[in-house]
């Protein structure tokens, strides 16, 4: 009769699953970092949730490298086999590092877009042109263009150009600028 | 600059890998692999020091992003921003000494394997950085004067600047050189301590030469948040450095 509260002595000692029920969190962390990874780029565009999902996939392969790792050094110290901790690791290396790709970019860029950091720029290219006032004046606050020197081809004494000096549209050739501006960048 | 390496084409689905994330991973990869073949072969159990590694990048991904979220915060009001280095590093010393200590780990052995590493990985990064065409520098007409063109740096493109980039990853690697030369006559933890005041004084001079804006100003803009970090964190290694002088107190720290 054995005393109530003695354990069997020909009984062996129940083993240790932690090695194994680590390695499989691992396995389940690494696979959920990769679904996390792909839902994260795909939702690049929607401010906040590109951002949080693709932190947080690095963040859940580094939680199952944590528990591969103590999955590894349990099942060496227990002289179990290393299979599948080390299959473990493996995963999650590999979806870590697209993971923190992803991350560093289009976690970034979405976080950065988010917070309204990134300003659109453009540049407005506007020819600003003023018609002729009929009294032969200018408007208000655009002086005359400064004298042409004389190289410039054109006659000293101002008058019109001849018919031969003109274009195939009647038209003569193109003014300088008019006013202190003409060109203005918006 | 070129910010995208490559364009994968998956199931329809189009995927550009761009260089700075993939260089900023690679760095990582270097300097983790790095760190644990170090101390592998002086004899501890490559599982811990797997967990270690996971801890220290969970804490290096939350320390960097919190970071980033508070410059963002305190900066325009509103939480976000991107990944700040220093809140990288912070949280990830935190966090791996938090696992050393668990795992019973001397933590000034990891520690000073970690210094070398960090420096190369770190200078890797700072490659990715170049090629996405970030962390650009101050207007400059000198022969290595770079130009950025990417939309990306819309504020700095067309002119010609300092590549800050590549003078922080040229110092890193010579602050990796002059540690890995270093008598550690310091005890344990020495070299890591020489790792933070170099790279303090060197971040200090190089954002000297940082040109954009957006990564936070102090003061009235008198020193960069960076700045402040590295200026702060050389004082306390210096400061450790000289408490653990064997010749004042006996024996190195602990």
């Amino acid at each position: 009769m054995i005393a109530y509260g003695y354990p069997l002595l020909d009984q062996p000692p129940a083993p240790d699953q932690s090695a194994e029920t680590m390695a499989l969190g691992s396995i389940f962390l690494s696979l959920l970092a990769g679904l996390l990874t792909f839902l994260g780029f795909l939702t690049v565009l929607v401010p906040g949730w590109g951002a949080a999902l693709s932190f947080l996939a690095p963040l859940c392969a580094c939680g199952g490298l944590i528990l591969g790792g103590l999955g590894l050094s349990k099942a060496k110290q227990a002289g179990r086999s290393r299979d599948v901790p080390v299959l473990a690791i493996v995963l999650n290396i590999l979806v870590l590092l697209p993971a923190f790709a992803v991350a560093m970019t289009c976690g970034v860029c979405n976080a950065v877009g988010s917070s309204g950091s990134f300003e659109v720029h453009r540049s407005f290219h506007v020819q600003m042109t003023f018609p002729e006032p009929s009294d032969g004046g200018r408007p208000p606050g655009f002086d005359a263009p400064p004298p042409l020197p004389n190289d410039a081809g054109l006659p000293e004494d101002g008058a019109l150009p001849e018919e031969d000096e003109l274009d195939s549209d009647g038209l003569p050739p193109p003014p300088l600028p008019a006013g202190p501006t003409g060109l203005r960048r918006l | 600059m070129h910010p995208v390496v490559t364009t994968l084409h998956l199931g329809g689905v189009t995927l550009p890998i761009y260089s700075y994330g993939l260089l900023v991973a690679w760095g990582a990869a270097i300097g983790a692999g790095w760190w644990l073949f170090a101390l592998c072969k002086q004899g501890h159990d490559p599982g811990e020091g797997i967990a270690i590694l996971g801890a220290t990048a969970c804490g290096a991904l939350l320390g960097a992003r919190g970071l980033g979220w508070w410059v963002a915060l305190a900066e325009a009001g509103q939480g976000s921003g991107g990944l700040v280095f220093y809140g990288g590093l912070l949280g990830g010393a935190l966090a791996g000494w938090v696992a050393v200590l668990r795992l019973g780990w001397p933590v000034g052995v990891a520690a000073d394997a970690a210094a070398l590493p960090l420096c190369i990985g770190h200078a890797v990064g700072r490659l990715g950085c170049l090629l996405g065409g970030c962390c650009y520098g101050k207007p400059f007409t000198g022969p290595w004067a770079i130009r950025y063109p990417h939309f990306l740096t819309h504020h700095a493109a067309g002119v010609l600047r300092h590549p800050v980039p590549v003078y922080e990853a040229c110092l890193l690697c010579l602050l990796a050189v002059a540690l890995g030369r270093a008598h550690a006559n310091h005890g344990p933890g020495g070299r890591a301590l020489h790792y933070l005041w170099g790279y303090g004084a060197l971040r200090f001079a190089v954002e000297s030469l940082r040109g954009d804006a957006e990564r936070g100003l102090l003061w009235g803009g008198l020193l960069s948040t960076s700045q402040a970090i590295g200026a702060g964190m050389m004082v306390l290694a210096l400061v450790a450095l000289a408490w653990r002088r064997p010749d004042r107190w006996g024996t190195p720290g602990p």
